[in-house]
């Protein structure tokens, strides 16, 4: 984190296309986008951005969400307890994955000297976290 | 050759003639019922006798024989398998709405093949010369659908109603558009299983 501090004072441009490739491996897709937005601001710092899910889980989960609809009228008891079901290991599953990114966010811990920028940049990801969970 | 002997040897063919026929009316009795089941007996009940009713199925058989009965086409199948499908995750939103879109699909179903849709006496009637196992199910729905217009039925009375539906759709349709039985096994969660991407229906 240090060291990409001083790059980043040295030269914007090289930090700028350096962090996206840190997340690329989660998020291909937005990165991108992403690395647009960097190099227009230079102090725009990296959050997670906005997807919660893996591609195509969200629509793989709605059709879960079908069968125990179209369920329902052979079986109202069952369909309704697995619709409960579905529910349960659906928001288990979003806590999780909030918490992996929340895990991510955490890395300045691990920096050995935590300088108060690398701290404020921390900051300002654990803000756009926090916003983007407040209005989920 | 005396006279006793004439009327014994008249009595037997006689005797004979009688057996033949009853024979032939039992022979027609059981194939009847096999082939009306269910029908067969209420017939009976409706007719007010065993031989008025018989005449009006083997009248049916003949009026069946005369449609022009024409066979679904797979694609039209598909079709006809996806709408019912929307039919039933309709049910959890508008109970009555799905009822009415079942009966109109089913009507729909029917008439597509080769059936009189316009009197629904006459259309049951044929109905029950090959889906008399059925038809019953379809009486039943078509009667919820009435209570329904009335405002008069209840939510299970409804979801009766689309299984009802279903019985008489599959039937002629010769496929279950989709009875929602869970597949998945019990151990994998849904969110593994959507993971996975695991077959669906």
């Amino acid at each position: 984190m240090s060291t990409e501090h001083v790059r980043v004072r040295d030269e914007p441009d090289v930090r700028a296309q350096s962090e996206p490739d840190v997340r690329a491996e989660s998020e291909p897709d937005v990165a991108v986008k992403d690395e647009a937005g960097l190099r227009v601001a230079d102090e725009t710092v990296a959050v997670p951005s906005g997807q919660l899910w893996p591609d195509g889980l969200a629509e793989a989960l709605r059709e879960r969400w079908r069968e125990r609809q179209l369920q329902f009228v052979d079986d109202p008891q069952s369909a309704t307890a697995r619709a409960d079901e579905l529910l349960d290991a659906t928001i288990a599953e979003l806590t999780e994955s909030l918490q992996a990114q929340r895990a991510e966010l955490a890395q300045w811990r691990n920096a050995s000297d935590s300088d108060t920028e690398g701290l404020r940049m921390a900051m300002q990801r654990y803000r756009g976290f926090l916003d983007r969970v407040l209005t989920m | 050759m005396t006279a006793t002997q004439i009327t014994l040897l008249v009595l037997l063919v006689v005797l004979l003639i009688a057996v033949a026929i009853g024979l032939g009316w039992a022979a027609r009795r059981r194939s009847l019922r096999r082939r009306f089941g269910p029908e067969y007996d209420r017939t009976v009940h409706e007719q007010d006798g065993r031989m008025s009713a018989e005449r009006e199925l083997v009248n049916r058989e003949k009026r069946h024989k005369e449609l022009e009965l024409r066979d679904i086409k797979p694609e039209d199948r598909e079709r006809y398998i996806t709408r019912w499908r929307a039919v039933q995750a309709q049910f959890v939103d508008d109970p009555p709405a799905a009822v009415e879109a079942g009966d109109d699909l089913v009507t729909q179903l029917v008439g597509d093949r080769g059936y009189p849709t316009r009197d629904y006496d006459e259309q049951l009637s044929l109905l029950s010369v090959e889906h008399a196992r059925t038809l019953g199910n379809y009486r039943d729905a078509h009667d919820i659908y009435l209570k329904s217009e009335r405002g008069e039925a209840t939510t299970e009375d409804l979801r009766q109603a689309l299984v009802h539906y279903r019985a008489l759709f599959a039937d002629i349709l010769g496929v279950q558009p989709a009875d929602g039985r869970p597949e998945r096994s019990r151990t994998a969660t849904d969110v593994d299983e959507a993971r996975r991407g695991g077959g669906l229906l």
